[in-house]
């Protein structure tokens, strides 16, 4: 049988196809997401240079050329590398080689439930843009991306500091408190479209309300965007809730102890769980990969299924780019909350906010039969 | 059954999640020099050197992080609740939003019982 002759099979075409897609899909999406992250260091240094008016990365260049800076981020890994390995004397080893990798693993499999164009059929395979499509949706993004705290508060004990204690402890506190708001204000989302699967929330966006609204999460629930975008900021410790990395209380806390590509990692997750929490934004509040007033049905009809996904992706990045411009553009413009204020607010503002909303969405919902 | 199937990629991904982190700590162990000394190996801590501040690090700690597990716990099992809830919610109708909002009525009182013992007054 000749290798045209088999690929037109139906067996090769419904079973074996779809299998090596989706292995393809699932070593794809970490791989992109994991090469993002230079890319993110570099907006990094070149948003402090352009909003705090600091140099920015100039220095490493090859032969003279340094590439508007891009050449940092790879310089970075290799000095990464090659640092000594260092054990301190009261680490418990084990935990203490352990628990980076258990930051990094979570962070990375966050990403898999999400969708970055809509499904395409070529010649009656189905190709999917979504490395699993399971029924809980986000929450496995929830229960997933929760299960970093283990690595932090194993780093933070297992490196036998008191800082190192001290800091994993109050980041673990910090993350799983705002985990709940981040979980909650998402609710009066999925009761608007009753899913919490990805792929069909970002579908019931393509439609337009009143014929020229696009039917995106913010517009339907701005105070559920508001409560996400603090939670998210606080859950991937950055500013202004930067918390579990203060000089001058508890030097780098929970990663004090940590030297070389095992503080990268550090670095790694919380660069990814950006990423993700971006990815998230986008997913939920602003249409996904839609393009605005271009539904994915039209969008076929006019591209055809080899060129629109492409376009959904460019659509999806795009958006996806300008939260983690948000993410860079607050690290360098506001200062930081106290602790006891960050815990306050979490438990005594935004919760009883965020169960509001829902209450509020759901008065709405029942009164207007929506 | 489709259910099932359709978190094998998951599993594909956490494999190769899984071997991420092993290559780098092993491409650090392999790359990096290794001259380890007594002193470079203490503590980053100041003044305190190994034999008089043995390992009084982990027996203590502030009691006000436990009381934030505790909530955390409460609040947490509440939003697993909400999820299933929100996703049928327009089945439920007006009875299962009356359900949900004593439930959460009984939550919150929980949260202005700790409010009012101070568990966020922190100094």
């Amino acid at each position: 049988m000749s290798l045209e002759h088999y690929i037109s099979t139906y067996v090769f075409k419904t079973l074996y196809l779809p299998i090596m897609i989706k292995v393809i899909l699932a070593v794809a999406f970490p791989l992109v997401v994991l090469s993002a992250i230079p890319i993110l260091v570099w907006m990094e240094r070149r948003g402090a240079g352009l909003i705090q008016d600091r140099m920015g990365p100039n220095r490493s260049n090859i032969a003279g050329y340094n590439l508007l800076g891009l050449l940092h981020p790879l310089n970075d890994a290799i000095k990464m590398v090659m640092k000594e390995t260092l054990t301190p004397a009261r680490a418990k080893v084990l935990f203490y080689y352990l628990a980076p990798a258990l930051v990094v693993i979570p962070a990375i499999m966050a990403f898999a439930v999400i969708p970055v164009a809509a499904p395409v059929e070529i010649e009656g395979v189905k190709i999917p843009f979504q490395v699993a499509t399971i029924d809980p949706g986000l929450l496995y993004i929830f229960a997933i991306s929760s299960l970093g705290v283990y690595g932090i508060m194993m780093a933070g004990w297992a490196s036998g500091n008191k800082f190192s204690m001290l800091g994993g402890v109050r980041a673990a506190s910090q993350m799983l408190s705002y985990e709940v708001v981040l979980g909650i204000s998402l609710v009066s989302l999925f009761m608007i479209y009753s899913d919490c699967e990805p792929a069909a929330i970002v579908e019931a966006q393509g439609a337009l309300m009143f014929g020229f609204i696009p039917k995106w999460g913010i517009i339907l629930s701005p105070v559920a965007f508001f409560l996400f975008i603090t939670a998210a900021f606080a859950e991937c410790n950055r500013t202004p809730f930067d918390l579990p990395e203060a000089d001058s209380e508890i030097v780098a806390g929970h990663h004090l102890e940590y030297g070389g590509m095992k503080f990268a990692m550090f670095m790694m997750s919380e660069y990814l769980s950006i990423i993700t929490m971006s990815a998230i934004v986008t997913t939920m509040f602003f249409g996904g990969y839609q393009i605005p007033f271009l539904p994915t049905e039209k969008l076929h009809y006019l591209a055809g299924p080899f060129i629109s996904p492409f376009l959904q992706i460019g659509a999806f990045s795009v958006k996806t780019l300008f939260f983690i411009w948000l993410y860079i553009w607050a690290r360098w413009t506001l200062p930081r909350f106290r602790y006891d204020q960050v815990m306050k607010l979490c438990y005594l503002r935004l919760f009883p906010i965020a169960l509001a909303n829902i209450f509020i969405t759901g008065l709405v919902i029942l009164f207007f039969k929506l | 059954m489709q259910s099932t199937i359709s978190y094998i990629p998951l599993l594909m991904t956490m494999v190769f999640a899984c071997a991420v982190p092993f290559i780098l700590i092993a491409a650090d162990y392999l790359l990096g020099p290794k001259r380890p000394d007594a002193r470079k190996q203490t503590t980053y801590e100041c003044g305190f050197t190994f034999e008089e501040y043995e390992d009084t690090y982990s027996d203590r700690l502030y009691v006000r992080f436990i009381t934030v597990a505790m909530l955390f716990i409460l609040f947490d099992v509440e939003a697993i609740f909400l999820f299933p809830w929100a996703v049928s919610f327009k089945e439920f109708g007006l009875e299962g939003f009356i359900e949900m909002l004593f439930f959460a009525a009984v939550l919150l009182l929980g949260l202005y019982y700790a409010a009012k013992k101070g568990v966020f007054e922190w100094d």
